[in-house]
């Protein structure tokens, strides 16, 4: 298609921006649900369609985690990320968003349903390869979540956030460091998808 | 109750224009040339279209650059090594969106391949030395329905058939069988799709030519999947499994025409740090008996950083003489310190191959970066 001569020039200078680049840059495009479907159906079965919704998560999010929860939260996950929003006929029913928590092996992605007022509706695993998966996706623990905002999840940990506190029937202590991690990530989410979405979500529950 | 509108930010997007460079010097290449450039000039206009109102927090567009450089080493040629293959390109994904509901996406993946000795590369090249530009994944997925249960595609997707479905592939060392079990990883045509209770479905007819739209000798191709549905695609691929079936007039790389049939079975499924996964198809090639299989076994840090596999892939076809069989074991690793960048380390031996070839090892180093 080229000359030879020009191919290497083009070699060369594709070589010279490869290796000029900077190490740490932000604006990934990064996305752990790109087809919601699954979620949403499983989710919402009564829904009849689905809008998305970006919104880009810069570094001042630190600061407004760091003032809202009690945990020191490593966030690195800048960039857009996507809302979804279900809706029943004309009716926003409810909102699906994924976040990925650090695991035991790996990431461990959770895709999370909420309520219009961002209480928590439902979540499920998308990706995770602990064994401890399944004792949460329990019915028994989902109900316990069920309807907690902020307030209400924060008294599942400790004071400091780190720990799982409360004792739900037949979930066995091993899985209560996932269990933490599960309320943690409902905790993010909510201040994540209030900063970046909430102009718009308080004209969904007008 | 409704949420607000979204309203968006005026852009230009200058880098497409040089898709016309493939007009320039080869003739013979015009008419695909220019159909390339329309289909990739729309699809940029419809990602990178400017509309009213800047608000740079919903304008629905994500878009990367992706540089990738490539050594490979063969240590069994007449030819100068190390070759090198050079990559950079946009990929970028926008959604659009009505009222109540998303009406489409649009995914676009243009790249400049460079490439310089390069003994093992894709057909549509014209020598060891070239530069190519390729259109990779890109289409419109006109949501029919709404409720996600019937889309149609138009455009240049990944064909639906096997692993390739739930596992990334797209500029990654680590490769699977279709470009040699089917003779086309990508394929110009339309498709319908869709997830139903629990299952995600995938159909597409095509032009049967692969990378480039080529229609001499009227190949074409007709693939179909249905699996569990994983609502994404990834490195090392979400778990689950699928059925797939091929038929197609595919076009060879010396532009003879090849007559497949195929059907295929794969799965994924994970153990604590280690990921196991398979395929195997079965059907014809040119009235061939053929059977076509990869094995791998993957291990991920705890980090998640740092990814080692190691495949099996076998072809085996029964030649006029017999069958025949072609092995080659492939390990490899993969470092990702950040999202940002990838190292990549591949050694892949054959074991075996088709007819008087003689046996090779390629091993290839990669340097990634998105951006």
């Amino acid at each position: 298609m080229f000359s030879k001569r020009l191919s290497h020039l083009i070699h060369l200078g594709m070589l010279a921006v490869l290796i000029g680049l900077p190490f740490k840059l932000h604006a990934v495009a990064y996305c752990a649900l790109r087809d919601p479907m699954l979620a949403i159906q499983t989710f919402y079965p009564g829904f009849t369609s689905y809008r998305s919704y970006l919104g880009v998560v810069g570094p001042d999010l630190r600061r407004v985690l760091d003032e809202t929860l009690p945990y020191q939260l490593h966030f690195n996950e800048f960039g857009k990320h996507t809302l979804y929003v279900a809706y029943a006929g004309e009716k926003a029913i409810g909102l699906v968003h994924a976040r990925s928590e650090k695991g035991d092996w790996g990431l461990d992605e959770i895709v999370w349903s909420f309520n219009m007022d961002l209480t928590v509706r439902d979540f499920r695993f998308q990706r995770s390869r602990s064994r401890w998966k399944d004792n949460l996706q329990d019915e028994v623990f989902k109900q316990a979540l069920r309807g907690k905002g902020i307030e209400g999840l924060l008294q599942f940990l400790d004071a400091d956030g780190s720990k799982f506190s409360k004792q739900i029937s037949g979930l066995p202590p091993e899985a209560e460091k996932l269990a933490a991690t599960v309320v943690r990530s409902a905790l993010n989410t909510i201040v994540v998808t209030e900063y970046v979405w909430g102009d718009r979500l308080q004209v969904g529950r007008e | 109750m409704q949420l607000r509108d979204s309203v968006h930010s005026e852009r230009a997007f200058t880098g497409i224009a040089n898709a016309n460079n493939c007009l320039q010097p080869a003739k013979k290449n015009r008419v695909n040339c220019k159909a390339l450039c329309v289909s990739v000039t729309v699809l940029a206009w419809l990602l990178f279209a400017p509309v009213s109102r800047a608000q740079s927090w919903d304008d629905k567009l994500r878009w990367t650059i992706d540089f990738s450089s490539r050594l490979q080493y063969l240590t069994n040629t007449s030819g100068s090594n190390p070759g090198q293959f050079n990559s950079v390109g946009v990929d970028a994904f926008r959604v659009f969106s009505s009222r109540y509901r998303d009406v489409a996406t649009v995914n676009l993946q243009i790249n400049l391949w460079c490439i310089n000795n390069l003994e093992r590369r894709p057909g549509f090249f014209d020598g060891p030395d070239d530069c190519q530009l390729v259109t990779k994944a890109s289409f419109v997925n006109f949501a029919i329905r709404g409720d996600g249960k019937f889309n149609l595609l138009v455009g240049h997707p990944e064909l639906p058939f096997g692993l390739e479905v739930p596992v990334s592939t797209n500029q990654t060392l680590r490769q699977l069988t279709n470009p040699r079990d089917l003779g086309l990883k990508l394929d110009w045509g339309v498709g319908a799709n869709g997830t139903i209770g629990g299952y995600h479905y995938a159909t597409t007819v095509g032009r049967g030519s692969g990378v480039k739209y080529k229609d001499s000798n009227n190949p074409y191709s007709i693939t179909a999947r249905i699996g569990k549905a994983t609502d994404t695609q990834s490195y090392l691929g979400a778990p689950g499994f699928g059925v797939s079936g091929f038929y197609g007039d595919v076009l060879t790389r010396v532009g003879s025409i090849s007559n497949r049939w195929r059907l295929g079975l794969d799965g994924i499924f994970y153990r604590g740090g280690f990921g196991f996964m398979g395929q195997l198809s079965v059907g014809k090639t040119d009235s061939m008996d053929t059977i076509n299989g990869l094995a791998e076994v993957n291990a991920v840090t705890r980090s998640a950083n740092s990814v080692g596999y190691f495949q099996l892939r076998s072809f085996n076809q029964d030649f006029s003489t017999g069958w025949q069989d072609a092995w080659s074991a492939v390990a490899g690793m993969r470092f990702t310190p950040d999202t940002h960048w990838a190292l990549s380390f591949q050694l892949e031996h054959e074991l075996s191959v088709f007819g008087a070839r003689t046996e090779q090892t390629i091993i290839d180093l990669q340097l990634r970066y998105r951006k």
